[in-house]
């Protein structure tokens, strides 16, 4: 293996050292990535603010301690919180019930898979902007229809409450939300379904068990891990969403919609307030980590068996 | 009598499976209604946009004639520069790299991946402020390489995990029998591994394309005016009042047609793709 007979990359029996390899894609990262993520680690203990153009000030950890203090982050985080709840229920809901309706063979099931999955793929930008069409309060064709139905139309961006407890302007951007990303789920859910071993699922049928016990016994063990995958990928990017919610209502209105990533982006640049941006993104980015911990045992737990 | 007792069930489940089927369908219908709407309101006349989403009386281009007037297309082409641009710089770098990971037995090696991995979960919002700050200093900020670099830097992970997970599906074997001809490190990786997984990557170069073709946040903030992707100037368009729904569904439609169309051949590969090759089948 150790054999180095000539310096040119292709000639016989040069082998490579591995880490010559994964230089040049690291250097990208360690550029890109680990610097920043330090820089931005050095940024939150500094009062930081492009716009006064004053020299950076250490400040220690104050803008951890504000943050922590301010009534208006908690407002956001607490926010997160109900978005997180509503729109990972309606996914796992929606995607289950579907994955539940794929579960038997019929012909042409992956291309109906493949369709579910476009709005997963396109943009969130382009098809957000699409849904403020839809449900526009006056002509749109959602509250057409609606108004043609019952005569009375929501308003899909206001901060009136919805029936389901939460603004209707947070209401549309969780059905976006749950629109676009369904699809990921039921996809995961139908995966580990058909890992079910085939004679598993005919002895059930044989023993005519019902829907119930069948759910229980039969599927439920087979796509634990897969719930689980799929929990924690949309966990972690629920915390991100930005896109759509920029898009839709750019936090309003008033601070309505205005979840975690869209405020550190607003302190940072409506603001121009750097320090306290990266100590709240900081906090963030420690839930996540603790979550990818927890990610990470489960994939390595799953490759070792 | 003991006839019915065998066909009743057997009629009650096919019955049952024939209104699953309908379920699903209805579901599929309503669920797709957004993405025909784009199509059916792009070609639109504009008098005719709020006149209900499944009417389409005439089919018109002037949509799409002032898509172009309003800057789609050079959008279009800023978005094709900084895709292919990331994807390229992405993708030679994720195959030398995954290669060494799959194959050779490397110090360190579960911790380097675990940190690649976990840049997929890392929020942009904590990555932008320095990069912007350092951007707006070195003068990278509104130009083409800048966020060229930015998403070579996003697309590396996914690229590295999604390979690797092709290599690691061709046995070993293969590189022994290489090396013992006496064939290089390079000799192997591109003559024999490369092409045997060149479906896997070109998958992964497709999904590495579609996400920095949605990418928003970066372009948002290290894009100038120039040099702005379609998802910025479809953000802009956001902010004014009044505006053509017609110009933007086409837009639209110009912006999300390629990846529909990748949809369909990626199907098979749908499942690494979304878990980041970490689940394989």
């Amino acid at each position: 293996m150790r054999k180095q007979f000539s310096k040119g990359l292709f000639n016989k029996g040069r082998v490579l050292n591995p880490w010559l390899m994964i230089l040049p894609a690291f250097l990208i990262l360690l550029v890109f990535n680990i610097f920043p993520l330090l820089w931005s680690l050095g940024i939150s203990f500094y009062r930081f603010s492009v716009i006064i153009r004053e020299i950076p000030k250490y400040v220690g950890g104050l803008n951890y301690i504000n943050v922590i203090t301010s009534v208006e982050a908690w407002d956001r985080i607490i926010r997160t919180g109900i978005y997180l709840a509503y729109s990972l229920s309606f996914q796992f809901g929606l995607g289950l019930l579907l994955s539940l309706l794929l579960f038997e063979d019929f012909k042409g099931k992956r291309m109906l898979i493949t369709l579910f999955t476009i709005p997963l793929m396109i943009a969130p930008v382009a098809s957000s902007l699409f849904f403020r069409y839809l449900f526009d309060e006056n002509l749109g064709p959602v509250n057409n229809f609606l108004k043609s139905i019952t005569g009375y139309g929501p308003l899909w961006f206001s901060s009136d409450i919805s029936p389901l407890g939460i603004p209707y302007a947070l209401l549309t951007v969780i059905l976006v939300e749950t629109w676009i990303w369904t699809p990921f789920v039921m996809f995961l859910l139908t995966a580990g379904m058909s890992s079910i071993p085939q004679d598993l699922i005919e002895q059930s049928r044989v023993d005519s068990l019902k829907f119930r016990h069948k759910f229980r016994y039969v599927i439920l063990p087979y796509i634990k891990p897969m719930i689980a995958l799929a929990l924690i990928f949309r966990f972690m990017d629920s915390l991100k969403t930005f896109d759509s919610i920029y898009i839709l209502t750019a936090g309003g209105p008033g601070a309505t919609t205005e979840l975690i990533s869209v405020y550190i982006y607003r302190v940072a640049f409506e603001r121009w307030d750097f320090g306290s941006a990266t100590a709240l993104s900081y906090l963030i980015l420690v839930i996540v980590i603790f979550m990818t911990n927890v990610f990470m045992r489960y994939i390595l737990g799953g490759e070792r068996s | 009598m003991k006839r019915n007792q065998y066909t009743r069930p057997l009629i009650l489940y096919r019955v049952r499976k024939l209104l699953k089927f309908a379920l699903l369908i209805a579901i599929l219908i309503v669920y797709l209604i957004p993405i025909y709407g784009m199509f059916s309101l792009a070609f639109k006349p504009r008098a005719e946009i709020y006149s209900g989403l499944f009417e389409l009386t005439r089919i018109t281009l002037e949509n799409f004639e002032e898509a172009y007037r309003y800057g789609a297309y050079s959008a279009i082409t800023n978005s094709i520069i900084v895709t292919v641009g990331g994807v390229a710089i992405a993708l030679v770098l994720a195959i030398l790299a995954s290669y060494a990971f799959s194959r050779f037995a490397i110090k360190g090696k579960n911790i380097l991946m675990f940190y690649i991995l976990s840049t997929r979960m890392m929020p942009p919002i904590t990555l932008i402020i320095p990069i912007f700050i350092m951007f707006f200093n070195i003068g990278l900020k509104g130009t083409y390489l800048g966020l060229i670099l930015v998403y070579a830097m996003m697309s590396i992970p996914l690229s590295i995990w999604m390979i690797k997970s092709f290599i690691d599906d061709i046995p070993k074997d293969i590189d022994q029998a290489a090396l013992i001809d006496g064939h290089s490190t390079m000799f192997i990786l591109f003559k024999i591994i490369i092409p045997m997984v060149i479906p896997g990557i070109a998958a992964s170069a497709a999904f590495a394309a579609i996400m920095l073709w949605n990418e928003f946040l970066f372009a948002l903030l290290l894009s100038g005016v120039d040099t702005k992707p379609t998802s910025v100037l479809l953000s802009s368009i956001r902010g004014e009042r009044g505006f053509n729904w017609g110009r933007v569904a086409a837009i639209e439609v110009i912006y999300i047609l390629p990846i529909i169309v990748l949809v369909f051949w990626l199907q098979k590969y749908m499942l690494r793709g979304l878990t980041f090759g970490t689940v394989r089948r």
